[in-house]
């Protein structure tokens, strides 16, 4: 083979090779290929046991008067969702579910969300937050 | 303002303190066992669902209840033919599911019955209506080693068990009954010294052989396996830390542990072919990826590579390594994704200090040793036309390479060689030979087998290889599908939770955890290292005295007869890919589509676990077990014929030693269907 042709062969085999190994850095793109985020304004909040780190995120701060969609994905184990004071239940959520409802923050305030499925020793300490602030 | 922030933050702060209960209802056992019930003539079986696995802690039969107390639940539950059974359970810790082979509905959707921690699930009544053994299995993902969490009902009468023992002595006896006859250098009828040329058969061959010969053929194979082994190190790291739901758990090791065994099979060491391990080492030190570069000018401190290492004896004994964390290995994605880091680190080394060839994949390589053993029974080799031309061909390009290919990287003589074991099938020979006498070729299986095994002066390493991997067989379908929930958390540790990188704390185990997986370990590698192949050496020296052969030793008898595993082992692993694959299948199409568990949905291959008919799974497990057994004893005949050079001396050795397959295959059957 020719010099040129080795090049161009290498070069091509080598640039294959670090296309490759740049899926390394798919978890990147999760805001992408998760169909769940392409919709706005919707929040996915990922559940697992507590000592694996509990909802995620668990912290959520929305504006006043937003209208948010949050999708509830059970990770692990089988879960639950519930925020009693927007009367909000969401019932089980089995690993690979995801359940979805939507809200209009119109008082501002912190609303305690919590899993109602036991799901590991830690249960009752899996919680979160949705902050919603004023203007 | 500030004050504002002061009060969210101790709005949060009491919010994640304050553990107040909720909806944590749990079912006390007097509760659930005095709970007012009416079936008929249903007996009524209280189960209890735990991660991981069922216990069963009352039968109920009309007004009589046999209540178990705490330990001494049996692992088995067995009924009568014709029993009408109405289960009542409930969960001990976590969400759980009830799935019975052939007798509940799909587990697919609505239709699963679902365990919730603090109610008490009816199922039933179920009428059993078919004999045998089944397997209650956990439908709802419920942590870590959820697809372990299985245990048996047998209907009784067993009949598929007593016929399937019986079938196992008749094809034993049939079998001796053939070898009997004094077969020459056949296999269970079929000739062993025929082949077929695969490069010469019409369309196929010149097809073949223009693609092999290709330099970027190779390449062409490795790199999508690239970008598969790198979505295994992201989705390991950084995925979802239950197995069944990440890329590195449900690929690696239930659809590659699977596939590879029908590729030893079929293909010999195709995976060699095709496995991205050692890549970046070999491109590194030869500076080239696509095509051939002088050796001179290679890269590597080129050390030698220590003599002691030229065996099998790391990759057996790092496979039975393996073997020993293995409860974690196949469940947690953390421990696939460092044990892939780990494989990819090591040839990288190896490459660049040592002589730039495949040491790693040679000698240390966890996969090697035993797909290099069993490729012996392939039905596929990649062998010289005629041996002849190659050995008078002085140039001898096939080991010290052309401008048209390498010298073989596996360091061996591919115009002369007659075994598969150290032909990684990297095709170098194709291209460097100049007088096209190398090609592929399909034969019966075990065609060197005789001669690889008589030959086989101390190489207890590929003797240990055999028992460990046949002995693994054997235990990993007891373990992982079988009904001791003890064995599987003793390998466990105890530990409920999956990791990945980022959890990898939640892996530490308590002092009883460690404890009892010496216990594990312990079991494990003395029936693999010690057990079996004592039994063996045993069964060896009797073949010897009933032979009535002096002039041969009885460690030469063990060494050579253990290659019998070859084809044994192969198809016991065959038998257990079928148990992976046909439950599970769900899992790596799913994680094809999300990688990290994440709920993607890419290529739109999203499918809920349901297996395939898994009622009839023994029946697909025995023939092959059969089948298995058969080869074993042929190919002790052929390997004592060639030690021996006697029918009836090789005949009777062959009795004895077709005594001990035949247990062996009775214990498998035991498992199985008993």
């Amino acid at each position: 083979m020719s010099r040129k042709g080795i090049v161009l062969f290498e070069g091509l085999a080598l640039m294959l090779v670090v296309l490759s190994v740049t899926a390394i850095f798919l978890p990147m793109w999760d805001d992408v290929l998760n169909p769940e985020k392409k919709e706005p304004k919707t929040i996915v909040i990922r559940a697992q046991v507590k000592e694996a780190g509990g909802f995620e995120p668990s912290v959520i701060k929305v504006k006043k008067g937003e209208k948010v969609r949050i999708v509830v994905e059970g990770m692990d184990v089988t879960h639950g969702f519930t925020i009693k004071s927007l009367g909000v239940d969401l019932g089980e959520i089995k690993p690979g579910e995801k359940k979805a409802f939507e809200f209009v923050a119109d008082k501002e305030g912190v609303y305690v969300f919590k899993c109602t499925i036991m799901c590991s020793p830690m249960h009752n300490f899996m919680k979160g937050v949705i902050i919603v602030e004023g203007e | 303002m500030s004050s504002k922030i002061l009060v969210i933050i101790s709005a949060i702060l009491l919010a994640f303190l304050l553990g107040i209960p909720v909806n944590a209802h749990v079912v006390s056992e007097k509760e659930w066992l005095n709970d007012p019930h009416d079936h008929g003539d249903a007996k009524i079986v209280f189960v209890k669902a735990y991660q991981f696995g069922f216990a069963i802690k009352a039968i109920q039969d009309g007004s009589k209840i046999i209540v178990y107390p705490e330990g001494s639940e049996p692992s088995v539950l067995e009924v009568e033919e014709g029993d009408r059974i109405v289960f009542r359970v409930i969960s001990g810790d976590v969400t759980h599911g009830f799935y019975i082979d052939g007798y509940t509905p799909t587990a697919v959707g609505d239709n699963r019955i679902v365990i919730e921690p603090g109610k008490i699930v009816e199922v039933g009544p179920i009428t059993f209506n078919k004999p045998g053994k089944i397997k209650l299995r956990c439908s709802v993902t419920c942590g870590p080693l959820h697809p372990f969490m299985v245990s048996d009902i047998i209907v009784k009468p067993n009949i598929f068990f007593y016929i399937l023992m019986a079938s196992t002595f008749t094809i034993a006896g049939l079998t001796l009954l053939y070898t009997s006859r004094a077969p020459e250098n056949r296999m269970l009828g079929v000739s062993l010294d025929k082949d077929l040329d695969l490069l010469k058969v019409r369309v196929i061959g010149p097809i073949l052989k223009r693609f092999l010969q290709w330099r970027g053929a190779h390449f062409t194979l490795i790199l999508p396996n690239l970008l598969i082994f790198m979505v295994v190190l992201a989705a390991g790291f950084f995925g979802n830390p239950t197995g069944n739901k990440n890329f590195s758990i449900a690929v690696v090791w239930i659809l590659w542990f699977a596939a590879v065994e029908f590729l030893i099979l079929f293909g010999s060491r195709t995976w060699c072919t095709i496995c991205p391990l050692p890549a970046f080492g070999e491109w590194i030190a030869r500076r080239r990826i696509y095509s051939v570069h002088n050796p001179r000018k290679w890269t590597s401190l080129g050390k030698k590579w220590p003599k002691s290492l030229n065996n099998m004896w790391v990759s057996a004994l790092s496979f039975l390594g393996i073997s020993l964390i293995v409860p974690w290995l196949v469940t947690r994605p953390v421990v696939t994704g460092l044990l892939f880091a780990l494989l990819i680190a090591i040839p990288l080394f190896t490459h660049i200090i040592f002589d730039p060839q495949r040491n790693f994949c040679r000698s240390i390589c966890p996969a090697n040793g035993y797909i290099g053993y069993h490729s012996n029974a392939s039905i596929f080799a990649v062998r010289s036309r005629d041996k002849s031309v190659c050995d008078k061909h002085r140039p001898k390009e096939c080991i010290r390479g052309s401008p048209t290919g390498y010298g073989c990287p596996w360091k061996i003589y591919p115009g002369g060689h007659n075994e598969n074991t150290y032909c990684g099938q990297c095709y170098e020979c194709l291209r460097s030979c100049p007088l096209d006498n190398m090609t592929l070729k399909l034969r019966m299986i075990g065609q060197d087998l005789a001669k690889i095994a008589a030959k086989a002066k101390n190489k207890f390493d590929e003797a240990w290889m055999g028992f460990i991997r046949f002995t693994l067989a054997v235990f990993y379908e007891l373990v992982f599908f079988g009904p001791y929930f003890w064995i599987k958390d003793w390998g466990n540790m105890g530990i409920i939770y999956g990791a990945n990188l980022a959890t990898i704390g939640l892996l530490t185990p308590s002092l009883e955890g460690l404890n009892n997986w010496f216990k594990w370990a312990l079991i494990v590698a003395g029936v693999a290292l010690v057990g079996y192949p004592a039994v063996f050496y045993g069964f060896s020296w009797l073949a010897k005295k009933l032979a009535g052969e002096n002039g041969i030793s009885t460690r030469q008898l063990f060494l050579s007869f253990s290659y019998a595993l070859v084809p044994y082992g192969l198809f016991l692993w065959l038998a257990f890919a079928f148990s992976l694959i046909l439950v599970n299948w769900a899992y790596p199409i799913t994680a094809f589509s999300d990688p990290l568990g994440w709920g993607w949905n890419i290529f739109g291959t999203k499918f809920e676990w349901n297996p395939i008919s898994p009622e009839v799974l023994p029946y697909l497990q025995a023939p092959l077990l059969l089948i298995g057994l058969a080869l074993a004893i042929n190919t002790t005949y052929n390997i004592a014929r060639e030690l021996l050079n006697d029918h009836a001396k090789a005949f009777r050795a062959t009795l004895v030693m077709g005594i001990l397959h035949t247990m062996a295959g009775l214990v498998f059957v035991w498992i199985v269907a008993g």
